[in-house]
């Protein structure tokens, strides 16, 4: 073994030379990497403390969040934001320092979820109470196998920038408040502008009018000014048809100034009076034409109506009670005349006087008169000659008569009471047309009328076997009327109830207190009653129903039209109802007017 | 009868109408009165100046002196004897102007008969 032993030491030591050799070149090498690394130490140390500084040095709150949303670091911005101090900020819950901290929750998860969020709005509370409003900008960070370490989150403090854009919205508010009363301000002003423009319209239109009135009134003037010649070109015409008519109207006419003294006379003044204008003109009317009443005596000057109505004692005169006026040549003539104060200003300053020679006149009332007087006597003195010596004869002043003589004698007497009736009808109804008849208004007790009209046919309707019953209201008033003629009324609606009813038949009459103020008197019959086709006929004068002509020959046709033309004078009514073979039912009322309760 | 017989009352009728004026004497007689008739105004009048009477009895229209002239006169000459009128006319004009004179009553012929009118006779001169 030791022959070999020299070869091996050799390679023995070759070999630990190459593993020294070696060994120095990896020590060679570790030298430069340990130099290399503390290079980079250096570097990442001075890398890190730069970055650290960056960090501290940002104004805006800077923090790390870890996933479980603790606070992992901060920054200076954000202990100063906050007011709490580094050591108490890590590892306490980001969302803490927030007013809406589930926002902020929400906020980090999203950047956890996304990766990022940009201008997340936050306001951060500090310790103090004070409010930052900040927009926050994040997102995450990742080791070098992509696992996410935690949240970077970089705050923007926007406190400014609200308060600006407070300010702005306040402003921009002010401004629309101000916009709005501009707006106010330029509506009103619309509103003024358009009043104004009215009333510069209307002013336009007020001128335009005043130029057409001024216009007008131009064309008036000259309407006026051709109007006024018209005028008294027509005042000339009319003065002249005046003067026609008054110098041909049939009535004399005089005017008076307020001395009474004639201003004016027209032509048939003149020629009924027989002066000549120019002789009574300026003279007394009074004196100039004297008056007479009816018995012939002068009328004096102070009664003479011309007198009264001149001294304002009288306004209107109508002269109805008959007098005389005495001509130029002193005869006279009946008058009648109307009176008038001619009055200016309240004052009278004349009158007017138109007469009448009433001459004809009182001739035709003096006919009508006499006619009705002669008609009486002329057919009433054979009447009462063939009445009263029946009469003698009946009455056995010249002896006695056989008992066939006696019935003679009576159907002559009967015949002659009926002619008698007959005249006094036709003259009653010849009066009421005349107008003759005097009608004397009193105060008329109508039950007592009627009561006597019925005692005057109580022989009639126990003959006819009449049941007769009457119903008087014993309370009501007396009317105004003239008994006389009132009579005739129930007179012929009773005589004719009675006339035109059969034997056995109703009669009822009866008197009360209409509802209007008048008397209702009403007669009711069970007789022949009136055709339908003639009830219009009923009242007329002459006319006679056909159911009756033949079963009663002593009518006239005149009762019901003299009733009629009463009660109608009278201010009342008549009418009736009536079927035929049923019978007839009369109405009349009466007004009663200023009349006296009864007692 | 014999009551008007002894007194004998004196009635003086005037009226022109003869029949009726008989008519009147006749009745009036019968029953005692002494009747006188004559037949117009005027005759009336001067017979009542003459000769006095109980009643007149007097028409109203008659020739030369009607009714109305004859109570005219009569109140004139103050000729106070009672007078019935007895005529034909009825209007109411007429009857106004017979009762200004205070005539007893009016009697419108035809329509009374004989017997009223002797009993208002009868009446007046009891």
């Amino acid at each position: 073994m030791k022959l070999n032993n020299n070869s091996t030491t050799e390679n023995i030591a070759r070999k630990l030379e190459i593993l020294a050799r070696e060994k120095e070149s990896t020590r060679k090498k570790l030298a430069i990497t340990a130099k290399q690394l503390a290079v980079t130490a250096r570097e990442v140390a001075l890398s890190n403390k730069y970055s650290r500084s960056l960090i501290e040095a940002s104004l805006d709150p800077l923090v790390t969040i870890s996933p479980k949303g603790k606070i992992t670091d901060v920054n200076e911005a954000t202990i100063k934001v906050t007011g709490v101090s580094r050591q108490e900020l890590i590892s306490t819950d980001f969302s803490k320092y927030f007013t809406e901290p589930k926002k902020a929750l929400a906020g980090y998860k999203k950047v956890f979820k996304e990766g990022s969020v940009t201008d997340y709005p936050l306001t951060i509370r500090s310790r103090t109470g004070k409010l930052t409003h900040v927009l926050y900008n994040a997102s995450v960070y990742k080791d070098d196998k992509g696992k996410v370490l935690g949240v970077f989150a970089a705050a923007r403090d926007c406190t400014q920038a609200k308060k600006a854009t407070e300010q702005l919205e306040v402003t921009a508010k002010q401004l629309a408040a101000v916009a709005k009363e501009k707006e106010s301000t330029r509506q009103k002003l619309v509103v003024t502008a358009k009043q104004l423009a009215v009333t510069a319209r209307e002013k336009e239109s007020t001128r335009q009018k005043l130029v057409i009135t001024a216009r007008e009134l131009k064309k008036l003037h000259d309407t006026l000014e051709k109007k006024v010649l018209k005028r008294t070109r027509d005042l000339e015409q009319i003065r002249s048809r005046n003067e026609a008519i008054l110098a041909s109207i049939g009535d004399g006419l005089v005017v008076v100034n307020k001395e009474g003294e004639i201003s004016y006379i027209n032509k048939s003044f003149e020629e009924m009076l027989g002066w000549k204008s120019q002789e009574v003109i300026g003279k007394s009317m009074v004196e100039v034409v004297p008056r007479e009443d009816a018995r012939g005596t002068a009328v004096l000057y102070k009664e003479r109506i011309l007198t009264q109505v001149l001294s304002g004692k009288k306004f209107v005169a109508d002269l109805t009670n008959p007098f005389y006026y005495i001509r130029k040549d002193k005869s006279r003539f009946p008058a009648s005349s109307i009176m008038a104060p001619v009055v200016l200003n309240g004052k009278i300053i004349g009158a007017v006087e138109v007469l009448r020679d009433i001459t004809k006149e009182k001739e035709i009332d003096k006919a009508k008169t006499e006619f009705v007087s002669l008609a009486s006597h002329q057919l009433r003195t054979p009447l009462s000659t063939v009445n009263w010596y029946s009469e003698m004869l009946l009455t056995g002043d010249v002896g006695e008569v056989t008992p066939d003589q006696k019935k003679y004698l009576e159907e002559i007497y009967h015949g002659n009471q009926r002619m008698v009736d007959l005249v006094n009808t036709l003259l009653d109804v010849s009066r009421i047309e005349m107008g003759t008849f005097i009608v004397e208004s009193k105060a008329t007790n109508m039950i007592k009328l009627a009561q006597g009209v019925i005692d005057e046919h109580k022989l009639q309707i126990s003959e006819k076997k009449i049941k007769f019953t009457h119903a008087f209201n014993k309370k009501i008033p007396f009317i105004q009327a003239d008994p006389k003629i009132l009579r005739m009324v129930i007179q012929n609606l009773l005589s004719n109830a009675i006339k035109y009813t059969p034997e056995g038949g109703k009669v009822e009459a009866s008197i009360i207190l209409g509802s209007d103020k008048n008397i209702l008197f009403k007669v009711s019959d069970t007789g022949y009653g009136i055709p339908t086709n003639q009830q219009n006929k009923i009242f007329t004068k002459l006319f006679r129903a056909d159911n009756v002509v033949g079963k009663d020959t002593e009518g006239t046709g005149l009762g019901l039209y003299i009733a009629k033309s009463i009660v109608e004078r009278s201010g009342g009514k008549i009418w009736f109802e009536s079927s035929e073979n049923k019978g007839t039912t009369f109405y009349v009322t009466l007004p009663l007017k200023k009349s006296k309760i009864t007692h | 009868m014999n009551f008007y017989m002894k007194s004998a009352k004196k009635i003086l009728i005037i009226e022109d109408e003869k029949t009726l004026a008989r008519a009147l004497e006749v009745k009036l007689t019968s029953i005692g009165f002494n009747v006188r008739v004559v037949l117009n105004g005027e005759d009336g009048v001067s017979l009542l100046e003459k000769e006095s009477f109980s009643l007149i009895l007097l028409d109203l229209i008659m020739p030369k002196m009607d009714g109305f002239m004859v109570l005219e006169d009569l109140k004139a000459k103050k000729i106070k004897t009672p007078v019935i009128i007895l005529s034909n006319l009825s209007q109411e004009n007429d009857v106004k102007r017979t009762e200004v004179y205070g005539v007893k009553d009016f009697f419108i012929k035809s329509n009374t008969p004989l017997t009223t009118i002797v009993e208002r006779v009868i009446e007046i001169l009891k």
